[in-house]
């Protein structure tokens, strides 16, 4: 690894970000256009984002202020990680537990951080976070352990590249439908997307850990939110939908997931957060858990 | 230094700190600080000692790299630790015996891993556990030591009974001879293994056995609290490291019943680890001590080693004897982190504390990096040797395990963060205004560890290289290294590239939040309140019941500590009832015994 | 060179002096177990033929090995707990010289009837001193079961007569070899339990409650040590060399053994009295030494009795002190009581710790020499028992340890605040004693070597060959 990886890596970290703010914009409209709206321009995501970053702030200790650094610093290393089609800026290091783990160096910056305020709603919000997140990791774990155990792989272009040449067949939402299914409701709760927001619910918890947030911070947060979005969405492409040969394959496939993620949203109502954890691991735990005993023990699926 | 003169001057170690704690007792804490690290530095320049073998009494040792890596494991934590002593001992009872303890449990640790003979093993064994027991009811608990003991006591002699039943059928006690003669005898071992493995299994308060840990872990002193979690627990991980690595197990069960590949007996055990896995991460969960906290999420942490251990193989058992170490520094630095607020605000319920940072910002590092790793987040160590662990769960497919593996390490997220949140973060209150941080003399063994924890979380090929040669040593295939890059069959780790991506992102980050508008500063009561006025810091912070939506999910679950209580009234009712029937105050009934008894011999004798 | 009589007769011929010198009774007893002491070291091994007949017509005493050892650490104990407690003396004086020369008869004698009389003696004397604690009830049962006891064991000592036209050791033995063992079930039995009320064995043990439980620190130590130690070295001796016990028997006898090593520590487990808990414990560890005798294996046995012997004194004597200054021993009473008292506090931790058998102690290589020879045996339930005995054993002590070290509320730092509010004082005397013989334990603990040379010097005990753990100093095994 060299200098010149990093300069790449930065670049692509430059692409997602374009490339996730603009579909954030997209999908504004198009919820506007599901509830009768005309909704904001496209490009409406970048505006609120620079406004946020350029206004002024207030700050609740060191801790307040690290917290925000580290977690928008740990999710942008998370998605350096991340391949893009064929673009790859740090071969190797692109290990589904790195990525999964890395990610939670963002979550805790920011639970710190939020905590920091010494706002209690905040705290609470994390609290919420943090219990949620032991829902649907968990399934999403076991899913991807049987993967695991099938291809002897864990890096995400490994598993792309080993999709690709099975064409639309080959990919794992195909093969493994049960574990297609449990990756995408995961999915749906690592976006914080309704059913499975009740930890910034606005009105109940005054958003929760970003209660305290404003200006530069509150930017940084957005920006945050953009990367990690774009880390998990990314997953479920390289995993379950066979990656990208070409980055328009991979954009293409990206936007539709994060749409239709979108889309399923708005139709929901939210979970309170115990129903949460219960419907969790009641059902896609159960289907995870059937997927991979199928992939372990009967092969079933596997190429 | 040979290391039978190592272990000599250890124990005469304790009993000089014994004899300078009587008339100085703070000068008697700084003696275990010097003789321990003294210990350190002599056993780490005597790593060439590998392969010698010596004999102390009747008692016979070989150097083994693994015994030098737990004993490396043991005094570091112990001498970490001991920086803490001195400032203790003023609450201490009998700070010249605690002193004296704490010095010789540490010498019986590195006896026992040089033993060469079983006997030898179980008599440091034995030692280690009654000079720990007579040290933790020092702290807040009587009843603790008893659990302690009672718990460790059932493990020891069934080890014995082990012990004695394989001297009886293979005649002999060394421990290389001994366990190399059960691999010919698959019925022999299995009995042999479960037994065995017993003393290491109530060590590492593995389930059914874990409840001593947070009894003595959460009210033994401060100061020994993370010997206990960091150091002691880890003699149950060498047991269960003996028990199938030195006792060739697979080997053994290679005719026995297969489930999920695993053989039957080592599957059984694997369960139990997942079971602790998951009833530690639950039980820290929702937790209001932050020392019993710890406590349970050792017992996770132990199911975690315990499964690692079992597997025996390239990747899990790499990961495993690296966890140990790196649980062991970082619940060391968490637990002295702890120990540090408990001696400035005199508790450790977390529901009494908050916004400790504000008071001492390196015990909150501290705490912090320690918790990184224990809930193994990169880019500390505790994050490389999670990830061995489940890739070699994921190269057997153990879904079962790697179900328990994934809920802990997630699960842990919360309960590390708890203490975090609740203790260090939030609300400060006005009484803990004038609060002082943490001394010089607590910070150097604090910075040390944290320091070690972050340089093997990003270099773990340091430590990886002697567990490689510890692998080579009963003949399994070493962890394979490239660089500071681990390769694994089924994955690539190198930690180092990680930690210089997550370096660059945080400098991305950094420099925006640098070259944007500076922010203005204010206190923590200024914030969003929708409209309602706080005067109250202590009530505007948010630390009871921190979980209570997930609390709420498991509440009513069964105990096994009421089961085992039940257990021992029951021996307390035979008790009672041996007293009833027999040791009356009238003579008649001891002669209606007498012709009891006579009439069913002289029945029985007709008979024949 | 003596003759091992003078044992016998010195002690006696004191206790008649005594009757005269009434003011001296103290010393004169002193006298007489410290001249004992010098006599033994000046003994022969061999028989010793007594009053002109020989055997199997007369009465002899043998000593040999096992004799040797059984009286010198019996004699060395009486003359150790008599200095420890020596103000307890008294007018004991007298009692206790006879109670002496009767222990040493028992330990000495080659002839079963004798042996009934010395056991007599000894029991007589017990009566008297058990009367000490003013607790008459408990003497009275003592007495009504010991008398039970010896009439039990003369009856079979009568049918053994009428079998075999003999009641000497030797002889009897010898023709046991050719006899029908079934035969000899009810003789052998009802010596068996002539001794075991004694020896304290369920279920004939009924008096031991009353008794030990309210013994003052010079009758506790005595019974617990002295007596214990001499009816168990009696016990091994007529099962092991004189009796030859059925197979029937000998596993039923056991199994009372292993019962009775259960049941003991489960009763002292459920105690909260220093000296109810120190008496259970010696229940158990009595069943444990009967169990060890009647599978053959003397070696582990004396060492056994050694252990329990040693650490009971101690235990015992600061158990019996306590009580007799604050008026109780109830533990949670007493919480902290060793604080003031580190030393003795110190021998009586010494003593738990080896009759736990926890390493570095002399118990651990006794337990590991027990061990090793039931296994030896292909028994593979003994160990099982004994065991979870250590187990119990081992939480009751150290819980008994803990609140006696440790005052303390559930939840706060142990601080001397809580510590009991009476003032215990051992004297200089008790204080020297018990540290000397926790200084044996745990010497012996360290250099086992030493207590095997000693124990093997001349041949093995008994002519029998348990196999043993040889601590070397060499190193080695």
């Amino acid at each position: 690894m060299n200098l010149m990886n990093l300069i790449y890596a930065f670049g692509l970290l430059l692409f997602a970000f374009v490339l996730q703010t603009s579909i954030t914009g997209i999908n504004r409209k198009v919820i506007a256009r599901l509830q009768r709206r005309r909704g904001p321009r496209w490009f409406q995501q970048f505006i609120d984002i620079f406004k946020a970053l350029s206004k002024s702030s207030t700050s609740h200790g060191w801790i307040f202020d690290f917290g925000v650094v580290m977690a928008l610093g740990g999710i942008m290393a998370t998605a350096m990680f991340i391949p893009i089609g064929p673009l790859q800026a740090l071969p190797g290091l692109d290990n589904i537990f790195i990525i999964a783990y890395v990610l939670a160096v963002g979550m805790l910056g920011m639970a710190m951080s939020a905590s920091g305020s010494g706002n209690p709603w905040a705290s609470i919000g994390v609290s919420r976070a943090l219990t949620n997140m032991l829902a649907y990791d968990i399934p999403f774990m076991v899913v991807i352990f049987g993967l695991i155990f099938a291809y002897d792989t864990s890096s995400l272009s490994g598993f792309a590249a080993i999709q690709q040449e099975g064409g639309i067949l080959g990919w794992n939402i195909i093969r493994f439908p049960l574990g297609g299914l449990v990756a995408m409701i995961s999915l749906q709760g690592m976006l914080g997307k309704k059913p499975f927001d009740s930890f910034i619910a606005p009105a109940e918890i005054a958003s929760g850990p970003m209660v305290e947030y404003g200006g530069r911070h509150l930017g940084m947060l957005f920006l945050l939110h953009e990367f990690q979005t774009f880390v998990e969405v990314s997953l479920i492409v390289h995993i379950f939908f066979g990656g990208g040969a070409t980055v328009l394959e991979y954009v293409v496939k990206y936007a539709l997931i994060y749409t239709f993620m979108n889309i399923v949203s708005n139709i929901l109502p939210r979970f309170k957060i115990d129903q949460a954890v219960t419907f969790f691991y009641k059902v896609p735990l159960a289907l995870a858990m059937i997927q991979s005993l199928l992939i372990i023990v009967t092969g079933l699926g596997v190429a | 230094m040979s290391f039978d003169l190592l272990i000599l001057m250890m124990f005469a170690g304790a009993f000089l700190a014994y004899l300078i704690s009587k008339s100085n007792s703070e000068a008697g804490g700084i003696s275990t600080v010097v003789i321990s690290l003294i210990s350190l530095v002599l056993l780490l320049l005597g790593k060439s000692q590998v392969g010698n073998e010596f004999a102390i009494l009747y008692m016979t040792f070989k150097v083994t790299t693994i015994g030098w890596y737990f004993s490396a494991v043991m005094i570091l934590v112990y001498s970490m630790t001991s920086f803490f002593n001195s400032y203790w001992m003023k609450q201490m009872l009998y700070p010249n015996a605690y002193n004296f303890l704490y010095l010789f449990s540490l010498a019986g640790t590195v006896g026992l891993f040089f033993a060469a003979d079983l006997v030898t093993l179980f008599i440091f064994w034995e030692m280690v556990v009654w000079s720990s027991t007579f040290i933790v009811p020092l702290g807040k608990s009587r009843r603790a030591a008893v659990v302690y003991y009672t718990i460790s006591s059932i493990g020891s002699m069934a080890t014995l009974y082990a012990i004695m039943l394989l001297h009886a059928k293979s005649g002999t006690f060394i421990i290389s001879e001994a366990f190399a003669w059960l691999a010919t005898d698959p019925t022999m071992a299995t009995i042999v293994f479960f037994i065995f493995i017993l003393a290491g299994l109530t060590k590492i308060g593995i389930f059914p056995f874990h409840i001593w840990l947070p009894l003595a872990h959460g009210s033994a002193p401060h100061t020994f609290s993370p010997v206990l979690s960091g150091g002691l627990v880890k003699m149950g991980a060498f047991i269960a490291y003996m028990s199938v690595g030195v006792l060739p197990a697979y080997q053994a069960f290679s005719g026995s019943l297969k489930i999920m590949g695993m053989p039957i007996q080592i599957y059984l055990l694997m369960v139990l680890g997942a079971i602790s896995i998951v009833l530690g991460t639950l039980m820290a969960i929702k937790q209001d001590d932050a020392k019993k906290l710890i406590a349970y999420s050792s017992v996770a942490n132990g199911g975690y080693i315990l499964i690692g251990i079992l597997m025996m193989d390239q990747l899990s058992c790499a990961g495993s004897l690296m966890h140990l170490f790196n649980h062991a520094i970082a619940s060391a630095a968490a637990f002295l982190t702890i120990a540090v607020v408990a001696h400035r605000t005199g508790t450790t319920k977390i529901s009494e504390l908050g916004g400790m940072i504000h008071r001492m910002p390196v015990t909150f590092t501290v705490y912090l990096i320690s918790i990184i790793s224990l809930a193994g987040i990169p880019p500390m160590g505790g994050f490389v040797s999670k990830w061995l662990i489940i890739q070699g769960l994921a190269d057997k497919g153990l879904l079962f395990m790697a179900l328990a593996a994934f809920f802990g390490s997630i699960g842990s997220f919360l309960y590390v963060f708890r203490p975090l949140a609740a203790v260090f973060l939030g609300q400060l209150a006005p009484k803990n205004y004038e609060l002082e941080g943490a001394t010089l003399m607590m910070k150097i063994p604090m910075v040390i560890l944290s320091a070690l924890i972050i340089f093997f979380g990003v270099f773990p090929r340091y430590i990886l290289e002697v567990i490689g040669e510890i692998q080579s040593s009963i003949g399994i295939t070493p962890i394979q290294l490239e660089g500071n890059a681990i390769q694994a069959i089924n994955g690539l780790l190198n930690s180092y590239h990680v930690f210089v991506i997550f370096g660059f992102g945080f400098l991305i980050s950094l420099a925006i939040f640098m070259l944007l508008q500076k922010s203005r500063k204010v206190g923590l009561m200024d914030t969003f309140t929708s409209a309602e006025f706080i005067h109250t810091p202590e009530l505007y912070h948010y630390s009871h019941d921190f979980y209570a939506p997930f609390e709420r999910l498991y509440k009513n679950h069964p105990s096994v500590e009421n089961f085992l209580v039940n257990i021992a009234n029951k021996f307390d009712e035979l008790g009672q009832m041996v007293n009833a029937l027999f040791f009356s105050h009238k003579p008649s009934i001891t002669v209606f015994w007498i012709t009891v008894v006579t009439a069913i011999i002289y029945l029985g004798g007709a008979r024949i | 060179m003596m003759n091992p009589v003078l044992l016998i007769a010195i002690p006696l011929l004191l206790a008649f002096l005594s009757i005269i010198l009434k003011h001296y009774k103290s010393q004169l007893l002193l006298l007489g177990s410290a001249v004992n002491m010098i006599l033994i070291f000046g003994l022969q091994k061999g028989e010793y033929i007594i009053g002109g007949f020989k055997p199997p017509f007369g009465i002899n005493l043998v000593l040999d090995d096992y004799a040797f050892i059984s009286i010198l650490v019996v004699n060395g104990l009486f003359l150790v707990i008599n200095l420890m407690s020596f103000d307890k003396i008294d007018k004991l004086g007298t009692v206790l010289l006879v109670s002496l020369a009767g222990l040493n008869g028992m330990l000495l004698t080659g002839d079963l009837f004798n042996l009934f009389v010395f056991l007599e003696i000894t029991s007589i004397t017990a009566y008297i001193l058990s009367s000490v604690s003013k607790k008459y009830q408990y003497s009275f049962n003592y007495l009504v079961l010991g008398t039970l006891g010896s009439g039990l064991y003369l009856f079979g000592l009568i049918i053994l007569y009428s079998v075999f036209g003999s009641l000497n050791m030797a002889d009897i033995s010898k023709q046991m070899a050719t006899a029908n063992l079934n035969q000899m079930l009810i003789p052998t039995f009802l010596i068996f339990v002539g001794l075991a009320v004694e020896a304290k064995i369920l279920p004939f043990n009924g008096w031991v409650k009353g008794v030990y439980g309210n013994a003052n620190s010079l009758v506790g130590p005595l019974f617990a040590s002295a007596y214990a130690g001499t009816m168990l070295f009696v016990f091994g001796r007529v099962f092991v060399q004189v009796l030859m016990v059925s197979s029937y028997l000998k596993v039923t006898l056991i199994i009372i053994g292993a019962v009775t090593l259960l049941a003991g520590e489960a009763a002292a487990l459920s105690k909260t009295r220093i000296r109810e808990i120190l008496l259970y414990s010696s229940i158990g560890q009595s069943g444990l030494v009967v169990a060890l005798f009647l599978s053959g294996l003397v070696f582990p046995a004396v060492l056994q009795i050694f252990n329990n012997i040693f650490s009971k004194a101690v235990m015992f004597t600061i158990g019996g002190k306590m009580a007799d200054d604050t008026g109780t021993d109830e533990a949670d009473e007493l919480q902290g009581a060793f604080l003031k008292n580190k030393l003795a506090g110190l021998s009586f931790t010494v003593a738990a710790f080896s009759l736990i058998g926890l390493p570095l102690f002399y118990g651990f290589y006794s337990k590991i020499n027990l061990l090793l020879g039931i296994f030896s045996l292909n028994n593979f339930w003994l160990p099982v028992v004994i065991l979870l005995g250590t187990i119990i054993e081992g939480v009751y002590f150290i819980r008994l340890l803990v609140k006696l070290w440790t005052p303390g509320e559930e939840g706060h730092i142990s601080t001397e605040e809580y510590a009991t509010k009476f003032t215990i004082k051992i004297e200089l005397a008790k204080v020297i004693g018990v540290v000397f013989l926790s200084a044996i334990l745990i010497i012996a603990g360290i250099l086992p070597g030493m207590v095997r040379n000693n124990l093997t010097e001349s041949g093995q005990l008994l002519n029998e060959e348990s196999p043993s753990y040889m601590f070397d100093l060499e190193g080695g095994i």
